[in-house]
């Protein structure tokens, strides 16, 4: 998953990226002013969007407008010291998925981001369950027949994302695009290495899990056929 | 005492003043009433005095001829509302005439005239005769007394007609004014506070809007107060004007508690998530320390931002320097800047005194001291990096003594420069802390110049940088 953090207080942004890569495993973008930060919203298939209103150059609901014009419906959450009603309506009325008014809980905060992204991929549950394969999104604890397998930062997140979109075919562009930051140096074979990783750790016996090449197109992940 | 109602005031004037000029018309119309009246019976009396006269001196004064003149001259016989006579001579105590008997109420009062009322020989004399039956009601009986001489005698003829009827026409009419006058009165009384609330109902209603105020809808444009009566015009603007003042007053404060609360509300969320992100899992002593180092960081932050808070209200809470004293500002102006040369210098930038006259002003120092060190702050801030900045006192004969702090900063926008001392106000409409400041030292500076009576201006343009200049009363 990949969030970008519009806020102009630079050392709030660094926790709170700081926060989202350790326990949810997310590539994060960070903008410190409006117009940078409207132009990469514009410009990547971002998951999340955390937006502060007060920014430099453009204002947070004018960005978040832009958005919604564009018919972009990336889940934002407004991250804000504005803390009126009237500021937390307008807010939610412009088109934002939840409004946090600081200083704020961590905690509070990263859970409100995941809900975010599981309500975007349309999946309610925390625990995505592809036959005997369960990926807690809260915990991050993949099980596979009831036991635990372990995985590495990367490796969870290629899982997660296709695990959200189980059934799917999911292209390499995707998969960087949305498990990478803008800064992440990936060389040509980045995502070959962490599939063919995954596939011997959930390889281990049948019936089990099994993440597909489709010539061309992408991978897709599925129950393995009995 | 507790002022009265204008309408009880204005209904009580009214009244009075209602009931005195029915009183006046009343009372005149009285006297002329009465006097027609009276005038009437005294021509008639007139006549028959005379016509008495005129047939005595023709015809002697035989008693047939004096009787047969009266009868002539009154018509019919006696009655209450006929004449009645006596003529006499002086010096004879017989009358040579009575027209009637002597037990008559009118008849007593002929017998027995007035003696204070004989007129001169030749003359006339008209007076009222009370009626001793009927005490108390005066000129029951109108007469009129003629003495002339005839034949070496001096002839009485006293003629006399009853009165009462006068009076009692008279009674009628005075009835007749104080029904008419009471009840002018009463409905003058009972329509004068109806005709006062309906002339004050444009204050009923304007009042009535105001009720409706408070404090969140001070001011709206095109307030439903309606239209008012020329006479309230000026009432109404002045309470608009005051509503509006108090509105933008009004909102200056929630704009200044908004960001206040902004102001602390951001350190506090960045420290708090520092130390939240410190927290989540097992980190290496170097990330700890890095932690503490970026908290410490934003307390300073908050420190600062609450003096500066706190400089603020009590600066507010007087409006003038409370223990004035004298000041060398060339003296202070040249401390501050030794000490922000040095300290600026470590960053290669400069800061640069001029001037050596002393020059005083009377204030408080601390203030003054705060005031320049503001806006050599903001100097260095806003300038070049390694820029210079010049503290010049001007030096010419004026009562105002000239502070300018320059910059070689690049140009604010003309229409940003007016709100530069507004509390909070930053050019970037961001409240990030990338230039620092909190957007107080500005504001700060202008109120300690206010409480010096002076005044501060700030120019700016790319070419010549950026100057804030201070005046000061001088001593």
């Amino acid at each position: 998953m990949r969030v970008l953090i519009v806020e102009d207080e630079a050392r709030l942004a660094r926790n709170i990226a700081k926060a989202l890569q350790e326990t949810s495993s997310y590539a994060v973008d960070i903008s410190t002013d409006g117009e940078d930060g409207r132009h990469q919203a514009l410009s990547n298939p971002y998951d999340l969007i955390i937006l502060d209103l007060m920014l430099p150059k453009v204002g947070g609901l004018e960005i978040l407008a832009s958005l919604r014009r564009e018919g972009n419906r990336v889940p934002v959450l407004i991250l804000t010291a504005r803390d009126t009603t009237q500021d937390i309506i307008r807010g939610l009325d412009s088109g934002s998925d939840d409004y946090m008014t600081k200083p704020f809980n961590m905690g509070e905060f990263l859970a409100r981001c995941k809900a975010l992204v599981r309500r975007s991929y349309d999946r309610p549950d925390p625990v995505v369950r592809i036959g005997e394969l369960s990926v807690d999104t809260s915990s991050r604890i993949v099980t596979l027949r009831g036991r635990r397998i372990s995985l590495r930062a990367m490796e969870y997140r290629l899982l997660e994302y296709l695990a959200l979109r189980a059934g799917q075919i999911v292209s390499k562009a995707e998969i960087l695009e949305h498990l990478y930051d803008f800064n992440a140096e990936t060389f040509s074979n980045v995502i070959e290495v962490h599939i063919s990783a995954l596939r011997k750790k959930l390889d281990s016996g049948s019936p089990g899990v099994l993440i597909r090449t489709i010539r061309g197109q992408g991978y897709v992940i599925e129950e393995t056929p009995a | 005492m507790k002022p009265l109602s204008i309408r009880l005031q204005l209904s009580l004037v009214a009244s009075l003043l209602v009931l005195a000029i029915i009183t006046v018309l009343s009372a005149a119309a009285y006297v002329e009433f009465e006097e027609s009246l009276l005038g009437n019976i005294d021509t008639t009396l007139q006549y028959m005095g005379e016509g008495i006269w005129a047939e005595l001196v023709e015809e002697g004064v035989s008693r047939e001829n004096r009787e047969a003149a009266f009868r002539a001259l009154t018509g019919r016989g006696a009655s209450e509302y006929a004449g009645q006579c006596r003529i006499w001579m002086d010096g004879s105590p017989n009358d040579l005439f009575t027209s009637d008997s002597p037990a008559t109420p009118l008849a007593r009062g002929l017998l027995h005239p007035p003696p204070e009322e004989q007129p001169d020989v030749d003359g006339i004399s008209l007076f009222g005769i009370s009626d001793g039956a009927e005490s108390g009601r005066r000129g029951v009986l109108r007469a009129m007394w003629i003495r002339r001489a005839f034949n070496r005698q001096i002839v009485n003829i006293l003629v006399a007609r009853s009165s009462s009827h006068v009076y009692h026409e008279l009674g009628e009419f005075l009835r007749l004014l104080l029904v008419l006058g009471g009840s002018t009165t009463l409905v003058a009384l009972f329509l004068v506070p109806k005709i006062i609330s309906w002339g004050l109902r444009s204050i009923t209603h304007v009042g009535g809007q105001l009720e409706q105020i408070t404090h969140r809808d001070l001011w709206r444009e095109g307030r439903g107060m309606g239209e008012v009566p020329v006479e309230l015009r000026p009432f109404k603007s002045a309470l608009d004007g005051m509503l509006l003042r108090l509105d933008r007053a009004v909102r200056r404060q929630e704009q200044f508690t908004a960001d206040a609360a902004h102001e602390l509300r951001t350190p506090l969320a960045i420290m708090k998530s520092t130390l939240q992100t410190l927290r989540m899992q097992p980190r290496m002593a170097a990330e700890y320390e890095e932690g503490v180092d970026d908290v410490l960081q934003d307390v300073d932050r908050m420190e600062q931002l609450v003096g500066q808070l706190l400089t603020l209200a009590r600066l507010d809470a007087t409006d003038r320097v409370s223990d004035p004293v004298e000041v060398r500002l060339d003296i202070l102006l040249e401390s501050l800047a030794e000490a922000f040369d040095g300290h600026a210098g470590q960053q290669g930038a400069r800061v640069v005194y001029t001037n050596g006259r002393a020059v005083c002003v009377e204030g408080d120092e601390t203030e003054l001291r705060q005031l320049f060190s503001n806006l050599l702050d903001n100097a260095l801030r806003y300038g070049p990096p390694k820029g210079v900045v010049r503290v010049t006192l001007q030096d010419e004969p004026s009562p105002w003594a000239t502070v300018r702090v320059h910059d070689e900063g690049g140009a604010i926008a003309p229409d940003k420069l007016p709100h530069l001392f507004d509390r909070f106000y930053r050019v970037d409409s961001s409240r990030s802390q990338a230039s620092g400041g909190a957007g107080l030292g500005l504001a700060i500076a202008r109120e300690i110049v206010l409480r010096h009576r002076g005044d501060i201006a700030i120019t700016s343009d790319s070419q010549a940088g950026t100057s804030v200049i201070v005046r000061l009363p001088r001593k």
